[in-house]
């Protein structure tokens, strides 16, 4: 039952829950600012901050170890309709949790998708993806060229 | 004989108002924010991270702000405050070889698929003072910015040496077991490697690093070369039993080093290299090379190494890497120990007095013959 | 995603909530055989299941401590509930089991199947909450040993034939034995493996 996420591209909704991880409160207060008016929900498991183990591999690909834990915060909604929203995420962020839950119950409705993806999820992915690229490219300014240096000397 | 063991409290309470002013320092000078050290301090919050064994940028912050920068009292916070916490569950281990790569070099390789990336680096600077900081110029910085972005993925280089079977084989055991934990449970010896990998990733920097220069001068018997040292995010994934899939939970940074060893080889394995691991979190090179070095240095029984040597020696490296603990062990000295050490007096006391007496009597003895 | 639609809620408040449980059960253990009630206001336990075992579990299971049902719960809403709020692994087999909820009459699994402990650590064992249709007005026990000052009477009902000679088995083990906790409704009673259990009808 257990799918390994580095091997497995992702499913829509694996991805729509790490861009919602990855974005700050504010991300999410103004994506739902903008959208007017938000379904009712109930807080099924009101949002708890906890830990993760991280673990690690010995050699980066041998046996399994225990690095050290992780702050994390999850949260789950139920919306009028049942639909259960659930957030994840690093850090202790209980607003953060929230809204994240309640935006992932509500991308699960046909209903709300279309929009939410086009107006929240679409540019945050965006947005988090050209932020990964600004942090590449300083380091690939710091990338040596040994060819350049030791050209001509045989 | 009465020993006082009860009172000061309002001599502990005044400590804590002392303690508070000193740690303001100067009220002319600004307060420093949380977020100003998680920023301009970033790796003290590593090592504070580290040895506090949780990862927690804004944390790692207020734990060196409440300890006027005292790394292991701060490390001392962040372990107290992480046992507040209920565990979630463990992560899939994490994928170092997805990093995405801010730093990356090898001192074994010159050319290398993805290449040498200098990254952020005190490396190459003079140690000389910068008195530009001191001036408070309020200017920004600014970085160089390539055109295009380092490749995706870059392959670890021990395991480039690995394909061509020259290196010693890292894979798991069957079954993949679960690691030890040793929050959970008490460290048992001979200890399995999860055990000391988990140890030395909270134990102190300072002492690891002694115990590697130990071995890099003489003792110990391992020549380590630095394989490849590498900076960057990892996306953290965990698979909640109520879902059954995995979730991404956002980025941590880490700091990994492989140490390629002088080579062993047997009458069943032919000569190959050996390694040594090292991962942390944050930007932690100097921790995560030393710990490299002394994971290769504990695997003299595996290798039928004589363990002659404290780095080669698990028990006495993984007791006493703890900062935590042996802090509050050496620091315990100073609680009262009034009562124990009256005994002492007494005994000491007694002890002198017999002899006088013992002496008195000779004498005596001495005179009537 | 399996998650009925009618899940119960968890602890509205879980860190002084569980807290509280943890602090009842601790009671429960330490006095033996004394009737405590749980306070049920702050959670929805799935339907059906005693509130003190759902309590229990919602303070004590986590993720680390695989929990054993027995069938008609691992088939019921009580699997998916307490997997949603506790994240504990189900365990197919009762000697892998942490915590385990077992039914007074029923004849299996026997008390001799659960996790005991070890010499070195007899705190690994399994603690079970035994679902009893009243802890009341049952066949009287007399119950003795560690945190009872004289004598305590205690009657639960539907309690299987035998069961407090595996009991007496368990206590011989000591410091090795499963610890009980005894439910029905929101009532709740502890019976620790130090406890000397003695049924006053002459019945077994």
């Amino acid at each position: 039952m257990t799918v390994n996420p580095h091997t497995e591209s992702k499913t829509p909704r694996q991805h729509w829950m790490s861009v919602l991880a990855r974005a700050s409160l504010k991300d999410l207060e103004q994506a739902i600012a903008s959208l007017g008016p938000m379904p009712a929900y109930d807080v099924m498991k009101p949002a708890e901050t906890g830990t993760i183990m991280l673990e690690g591999r010995a050699g980066g690909a041998g046996r399994r170890f225990n690095i050290g834990e992780a702050t994390m915060t999850r949260c789950v909604v139920r919306l009028k309709d049942g639909t259960m929203g659930f957030s994840y995420a690093l850090g202790r962020d209980k607003r953060k949790a929230q809204l994240a839950a309640l935006l992932d119950g509500m991308l699960q409705l046909p209903t709300h998708a279309a929009i939410l993806h086009n107006s929240v999820i679409g540019p945050l992915a965006e947005q988090q993806a050209s932020k990964k690229i600004d942090v590449s490219r300083k380091a690939a300014a710091t990338k040596v060229d040994f060819f350049t240096l030791v050209r001509g000397d045989g | 004989m009465y020993v006082a063991v009860k009172g000061g409290e309002a001599a502990i309470l005044a400590t804590h108002d002392l303690i508070a002013e000193e740690r303001r320092g100067d009220p002319s000078i600004p307060e420093l924010s949380v977020a100003q050290i998680r920023e301009q301090m970033a790796l003290s919050v590593a090592r504070v991270m580290n040895e506090g064994s949780l990862y927690d940028r804004d944390l790692g912050a207020l734990a060196l702000k409440q300890a006027q920068g005292d790394v292991i009292e701060a490390a001392f916070l962040m372990r107290a405050y992480r046992t507040t916490l209920p565990r979630f569950g463990s992560s899939v281990p994490l994928d170092t070889a997805a990093m995405a790569i801010r730093r990356r070099i090898s001192a074994t390789y010159k050319d290398l698929p993805g290449g040498q990336v200098l990254g952020p680096t005190y490396d190459y600077t003079h140690r000389l003072f910068d008195f530009a900081l001191m001036a408070d110029l309020g200017s920004e910085p600014e970085a160089q910015v390539a055109v295009s972005p380092l490749d995706n993925t870059m392959p670890r280089v021990p395991d480039i040496l690995g394909d061509e079977g020259l290196m010693e084989a890292e894979s798991p055991p069957a079954d993949d077991p679960r690691p030890f934990d040793l929050t959970r449970d008490p460290i048992e010896f001979p200890a399995d490697r999860d055990v000391r990998l988990q140890t030395m990733a909270r134990g102190d920097e300072g002492f690891l690093l002694g115990l590697a220069y130990s071995v890099q001068r003489g003792f110990g018997s391992n020549h380590p070369f630095a394989g490849e040292i590498r900076l960057g995010e990892v996306s953290v994934d965990f698979i909640p039993e109520e879902l059954g899939f995995a979730i991404d939970l956002g980025d941590v940074t880490l700091t990994e080093c492989q140490m390629v060893n002088q080579f062993q080889g047997g009458k069943d394995i032919p000569p190959q290299f050996t390694r040594g691991y090292g991962l942390a979190f944050g930007h932690s090179e100097r921790k995560a090379m030393s710990m490299a070095i002394i994971d290769r240095s504990l695997k003299a029984r595996s290798f039928g190494e004589a363990a002659e040597y404290p780095a080669q020696q698990e028990e006495f490296v993984l007791y006493h890497c703890d900062n935590v603990e042996a802090a509050g062990f050496v620091e315990h000295l100073k609680l009262p120990h009034y009562v124990d050490f009256q005994g002492e007096l007494e005994l000491l006391r007694k002890i002198r007095r017999e002899q006088e007496e013992r002496a008195a009597q000779a004498a005596q003895l001495e005179a009537a013959e | 995603m399996n998650v009925p639609f009618v899940m119960g809620r968890g602890f509205s408040d879980p860190i002084f909530q569980s807290q509280a449980i943890f602090r009842l059960i601790l009671q429960a253990l330490s006095t033996p055989g004394v009737l405590l009630r749980v306070d049920t206001s702050s959670f929805e336990g799935p339907q059906g299941l005693s509130s003190a075992a759902a309590a229990t579990l919602l303070a004590l299971a986590d993720y680390e401590t695989p929990v054993w049902l027995p069938d008609h719960l691992v088939k019921g809403p009580m699997r998916d509930w307490l997997v949603f709020h506790t994240g504990a692994p189900i365990s197919e087999r009762p000697e892998h089991a942490l915590f385990a909820i077992i039914d007074a009459a029923s004849p299996d699994p026997a008390l001799a199947r659960f996790a005991t402990g070890e010499d070195r650590y007899p705190d690994r064992s399994a603690t079970l909450i035994v679902l009893c249709p009243s802890l009341e007005n049952g066949t009287p026990l007399m119950v003795t040993g560690p945190g009872i000052e004289s004598l305590v009477n205690f009657a639960p009902q539907g309690i299987r034939n035998g069961f407090w000679d595996e009991f007496a088995a368990n206590h011989e083990r000591f410091p090795l034995g499963v610890d009980l906790l005894l439910v029905s409704d929101d009532k709740i009673v502890g019976l620790p493996r130090t406890s000397k259990v003695t049924p006053l009808d002459g019945a077994a």
